[in-house]
């Protein structure tokens, strides 16, 4: 047959050779991998919730499955840093590292969210990390991501005032201990701080806030959300008092009952590194009317949440809150917290996100806050 | 004489729908999140035609003037245009499974407002968008009808199947736009507007969707007649010397039109253009004279009675397409079950 056939000859012939060099290619990667698990065998770690997970000895590249834990590793080790979960408007990008600004976006599991997994397994992570709110969900998914894709992957919780842990235990995993501890102190000593002198705030001068999202301002989060853990934390009082948790988030009220809360602050939700209007919500509650009776709108104490490069108060909900923090602690009770904001905001930033800031930029970075 | 009795029952029947429809509209000014004792509503409402002394806070005519008169005016012009257009399709289609959406308005005009969104442009261009893209799914569905239909009963069929379609593809590309969208402020804002609500109404809003509303109700109030006969055969029509396809083109007009501008200021509320013209029809029988305002009338009462339950009983808002659908699914399957009068 093939003496008949030269086409047929030749395919085969080439195909002999591609399957030759692909086996040689694959030992090669064999090779290196054995070389790599010599310098560091693996071990067995526990995670935040009980799981034995088999992580290799040295890992150096990590994935995220949410922002949450996107965030948090781009503060404590960038260079291990892999992929985004979501792409960095051009005008956030200046905060970001230079080596970091063209990783990828590879989605996630979280949200609408999908995850291409196969330029994923391209890229070949020694972990995933999945860090935020722990429920049974989030656990599963977990057990699923890491059956599907054969990455061993780590829960980490991220409750605000848990971030240290979170740190502890990730410069533990990826083997940047220093560098974690000084972030992690930082968290706490941020968290006790404002613990502490919260309590000092005596119940009447507590002032009621109303947290604005949405494109008009008409949807919030209510108290006991980890949407708004930020403002129960500072010792501030969401108006909207709904039991409600969990998911993304996000309920719609109207313009009556925010009239009928009339809050003495508001703060409304800028649209995020993700390619919003700058200052949209803002400027439609201060230029409209029917928000003009409301105490917080006419004493002007309505302000913008800072969002660069990632937005200080929520979404996502990770460890850029700790500057948020201090930003709306020192907001409302100025008397009592006494922060400098722009040296802390200077320190917080060249701390978890690598940028001396100038101080114009920080001017800018507080313009309507 | 017979005629005569049973004309007169009509608008007793009428009238009464059209006084409840009355009180549930003065009623609403008295309910709100934000408390406003009743002698002050009446006193700010009347201050506009009379000259009061100002006993009341700029607050509480905010909430009476700018919050509650938008909305309860918009839930009137929202249920009474869906449940009319509901009312003239199921007339046309001689089909009692017809709903306004049925060529497509709604799913247009939902891509048309996720769109909006997802570019962040401002609230007012979302609606227009909306608005425009509910009138091209339409006129593409009709286009479809118009090429490939041939004429005839069989235009119709390619009518429908043609909404179907277009519905698809509309509703393809709004997951599309979902799925594109950041989780994190647009996906919801898109979520809530498909599931419908006039928490963010305004005046404008209601002037932007009045004129359509009123012009298409006074269109299709004018050609009631032929609808009548239309909705007994089409030889029959052609009999009489009406022209089947311009009557057929002017419904399909006017209830997109009125349509479109109802969704593109309160999001998607399903149900209603369904059962309430099912409702005027076990009221009043199958003729469109009388259908048409007695759906309009009973339209407007209904959404305006949900829209005071989204707004009141809790502090977070509930989206009325989910309570339309969770209040109008059982009282569907009880309508079934008493049903007397005939479809046609």
């Amino acid at each position: 047959m093939f003496k008949k056939n030269p086409t047929l000859k030749l395919v085969s012939l080439f195909l002999i050779l591609a399957l030759t060099v692909t086996a040689f290619a694959g030992c090669g990667k064999q090779q290196l991998n054995s070389e790599q698990a010599k310098a560091a065998e693996p071990r067995v770690i526990v995670d935040h919730v009980g799981r034995n997970v088999t992580v290799p000895g040295e890992i150096n590249k990590v994935f995220s499955v949410s922002p949450v834990g996107m965030i948090l590793m781009y503060t404590l080790a960038p260079e291990k840093l892999v992929a985004w979960n979501f792409t960095i408007a051009p005008e956030y990008k200046k905060f970001i590292l230079p080596q970091c600004r063209d990783l990828p976006d590879l989605g996630g599991w979280y949200a609408n969210k999908t995850c291409n997994t196969e330029e994923l397994l391209k890229m070949n992570p020694d972990i995933i990390i999945s860090i935020g709110a722990i429920d049974q969900t989030s656990i599963s998914l977990a057990d699923r991501i890491q059956e599907q894709m054969g990455i061993p992957v780590v829960v980490v919780n991220s409750e605000l005032n848990k971030l240290d842990q979170a740190y502890e235990f990730m410069g533990d995993l990826l083997g940047v201990k220093d560098r974690a501890g000084e972030l992690a102190a930082y968290c706490r000593e941020t968290v006790d701080d404002v613990a502490g002198k919260a309590k000092l705030i005596p119940e009447e001068k507590r002032l009621r806030v109303y947290y604005a999202e949405g494109n008009q301002g008409l949807e919030t989060d209510p108290m006991a959300s980890q949407h708004t853990e930020v403002l129960d934390f500072v010792g501030g009082i969401n108006v909207a008092d709904v039991p409600m948790k969990g998911g993304m988030g996000m309920a719609s009220v109207s313009m009556e009952q925010v009239l009928a809360w009339n809050p003495d602050v508001i703060i409304t939700a800028t649209m995020g590194p993700m390619g919003g209007k700058e200052g949209m919500v803002y400027n439609n509650i201060t230029t409209d009317p029917k928000w003009s009776t409301i105490k917080a709108v006419s004493n002007q104490r309505i302000y913008d949440i800072p969002d660069k490069p990632f937005n200080w108060f929520d979404r996502p909900p990770s460890v850029n809150r700790i500057i948020g923090v201090k930003w709306l602690a020192n907001l409302l009770y100025p008397d009592i917290y006494r922060y400098d904001l722009k040296a802390e905001v200077k320190d917080y930033f060249s701390k978890f996100y690598h940028y001396n800031l100038s101080d114009q930029e920080i001017e800018d970075l507080l313009v309507r806050s | 004489m017979l005629r005569q009795v049973h004309n007169t029952g009509m608008s007793q029947k009428i009238l009464l729908l059209f006084l409840a429809l009355m009180l549930i509209f003065f009623s609403s000014f008295l309910l709100g999140r934000y408390q406003v004792m009743p002698d002050k509503v009446i006193a700010i409402l009347a201050s506009k035609i009379l000259d009061l002394p100002k006993t009341w806070t700029d607050t509480m005519e905010t909430v009476v003037l700018q919050v509650r008169f938008p909305r309860i005016i918009a839930a009137l012009l929202v249920g009474g245009a869906l449940s009319s257009s509901g009312a003239a399709y199921q007339s046309l289609f001689k089909n009692p499974l017809v709903s306004p959406a049925i060529l497509g308005v709604s799913a247009g005009a939902g891509f048309g407002a996720s769109l909006g969104m997802i570019l962040h442009y401002p609230w007012w261009a979302v609606q227009v968008l909306a608005f425009l893209f509910a009138l091209l799914a339409v006129a593409t569905s009709f286009l479809i009808s118009r090429i490939f239909g041939g004429g005839g009963n069989g235009s119709m069929t390619v009518l429908v199947l043609g909404g179907m379609v277009i519905s698809a593809l509309f509703q393809a590309l709004i997951s599309c736009v979902k799925y594109l969208a950041d989780p994190l402020d647009t996906l919801p804002a898109i979520t809530f507007w498909l599931m419908g609500g006039l928490s963010k109404i305004t005046n404008v809003d209601v002037l932007f969707a009045l004129f359509p509303i009123i012009l298409s109700c006074v269109g299709l109030y004018l050609i009631r007649w032929q609808v009548n006969v239309l909705s007994i055969g089409d030889e029959e029509a052609v009999t009489l010397g009406i022209n089947v396809n311009l009557i057929r083109f002017v419904v399909v007009i006017c209830a997109t039109l009125m349509t479109a501008a109802a969704v593109s200021i309160s999001g998607i509320i399903g149900w209603v253009g369904l059962i309430i013209p099912h409702m005027a029809r076990m009221l009043v029988g199958p003729n469109f004279a009388l259908l048409l305002p007695v759906s309009l009338i009973m339209g407007s009462g209904y959404l305006l009675m949900v829209d005071n339950i989204a707004r009141n009983i809790t502090a977070v808002e509930i989206p009325l397409g989910i309570l339309t659908a969770l209040i109008g699914a059982p009282f569907f399957i009880f309508l079934l079950s008493k049903v007397k009068k005939g479809w046609t």
